[in-house]
């Protein structure tokens, strides 16, 4: 809870920050994202934000250790950029057509996880917040 | 000694059960430790073996694999259709057996002392194993349904139409038509629902901080401290950022078999897999009708798949 009140925060000074208001954008009525927003391909691209908003991270290759790696802006916004991208994950995008990949709630792909199928996107539950490493899967 | 363990395991349970409700936490009974059977918990040194109950409604990796191999299949003809060969993905190389192989961390002390906290063939500093090429524009029109960087492929809003090679390419393009075909379009993209994986996610946090797990961490922690090694639990011993190194150090090998033996020593793993069972099995109740709605769309899906596979 003190977490989401965090992030909630820091989204809100980012998006003033953006000079963007509140005033009339709910979150409960955002619509669902189905645009990539610039995934390129064969990568996971994760986001700072749920339904792929804010700050965002993609890689290709397995990571034993999400440690080090930060988010920087993207197309679909600037929230969370420069914030680590261990353990402050919210939404996930499969930009490959082949492989699921699977987010882990600890380093070195132990623990539970949130697996994302090939071209699937989706809010994080397991990992949410909780990503420590990420690997390729079917 | 093991006799030994559960009896103290058992005892501190009842005592737990017993305050638990009329004090610490404020929140409403209905969210309130779930009462287990403290006569019966099990000695665990292989959780690999003890699925949660939970897991009947994601995906086990068989069934990933059955899925998939489907996917594959139905894209491979679809795109042979317009001319094109379809290659098969990268193998997925390592993963855990199930949910519950490494969900609690290292278990067996023999291994650890060789891998440390990373499971054994885990591709901890391994060469990446991605390296296919991206495929030729027509090629990837026929397979997502568009060319638009900003529509997700393969989605109903990847509107097809295109004529290529004397073919109109179909909505969602050859990737769409297979997860079409598997009842799996948009969504979950056959992977796990989201009511599923939210009852692990929760049952992990809750018994993390449930006070009859954090009793026996507190055990756990001692048993470390007594070999040199202070955590607070063991996601903490797995996640220390001193184990970020491409081989297994020694000191990690010996905090990971250090840790391996407390979590023997004290039943760490047969204490926390109970009281997450509980948790799990709660929310199950709760959630009968959907769940059983999941279960039978897996259900359907693997038929589809097995079915697409074996060319009907």
């Amino acid at each position: 809870m003190k977490k989401k009140l965090r992030l909630l925060a820091l989204g809100i000074s980012g998006m003033t920050a953006m000079g963007m208001t509140l005033a009339g954008v709910p979150a409960s009525a955002a619509p669902k994202a189905v645009t990539t927003g610039g995934c390129q391909d064969k990568h996971i691209c994760l986001y700072y934000n749920s339904d792929l908003k804010g700050a965002m991270f993609q890689h290709r290759y397995n990571i034993s250790n999400y440690a080090g790696y930060v988010f920087t802006a993207s197309d679909a916004g600037s929230a969370g950029a420069g914030q680590p991208v261990k353990n402050n994950v919210a939404s996930a995008d499969n930009a490959d057509a082949g492989n699921g990949i699977r987010i882990y709630v600890n380093s070195n792909y132990v623990g539970d996880w949130d697996g994302v199928p090939p071209w699937t996107w989706r809010n994080l539950d397991v990992a949410k917040n909780n990503n420590a490493s990420g690997k390729w899967d079917h | 000694m093991r006799a030994h363990i559960r009896t103290a395991s058992a005892l501190f349970l009842t005592a737990t059960v017993a305050t638990v409700g009329c004090s610490v936490d404020a929140t409403p009974s209905v969210d309130s430790p779930p009462s287990v059977n403290s006569s019966a918990i099990p000695v665990i040194t292989k959780p690999e073996d003890r699925p949660l109950p939970a897991e009947a409604y994601v995906l086990t990796n068989r069934e990933e694999d059955t899925f998939a191999r489907a996917r594959h299949v139905l894209i491979t003809r679809c795109m042979a259709g317009f001319g094109f060969r379809y290659d098969p993905p990268p193998k997925p190389g390592f993963r855990p057996r199930n949910r519950t192989q490494y969900r609690y961390g290292v278990s067996d002390p023999k291994v650890t002392a060789m891998h440390g906290f990373a499971p054994p063939g885990s591709p901890r500093g391994g060469k990446p194993e991605r390296e296919t090429p991206s495929l030729p524009a027509r090629m990837s029109l026929v397979l997502s349904g568009t060319d638009d960087p900003k529509v997700m492929p393969g989605s109903v809003e990847a509107k097809g139409g295109q004529r290529i090679n004397g073919r109109t390419v179909p909505n969602g393009g050859c990737f769409g038509r297979a997860m079409d075909a598997l009842k799996a379009r948009d969504g979950d993209g056959g992977g796990d629902a989201e009511l599923a994986r939210r009852i692990t996610a929760r049952s992990f946090d809750r018994s993390r901080r449930d006070p009859r797990v954090q009793e026996v961490f507190t055990r756990w922690s001692r048993c470390m401290r007594d070999r040199g090694f202070s955590y607070a639990d063991p996601v903490a011993a797995s996640n220390d950022p001193a184990w970020r190194t491409p081989t297994p150090s020694a000191t990690e090998r010996r905090a990971a078999t250090a840790d391996a033996v407390c979590k023997r020593q004290e039943n760490v793993i047969g204490v926390w897999w109970t009281v997450e069972a509980a948790y799990q099995q709660r929310e199950i109740d709760r959630h009968r009708g959907e769940l059983a709605d999941i279960r039978t769309t897996i259900d359907e899906r693997q038929r589809l798949a097995k079915a697409a596979v074996a060319g009907r």
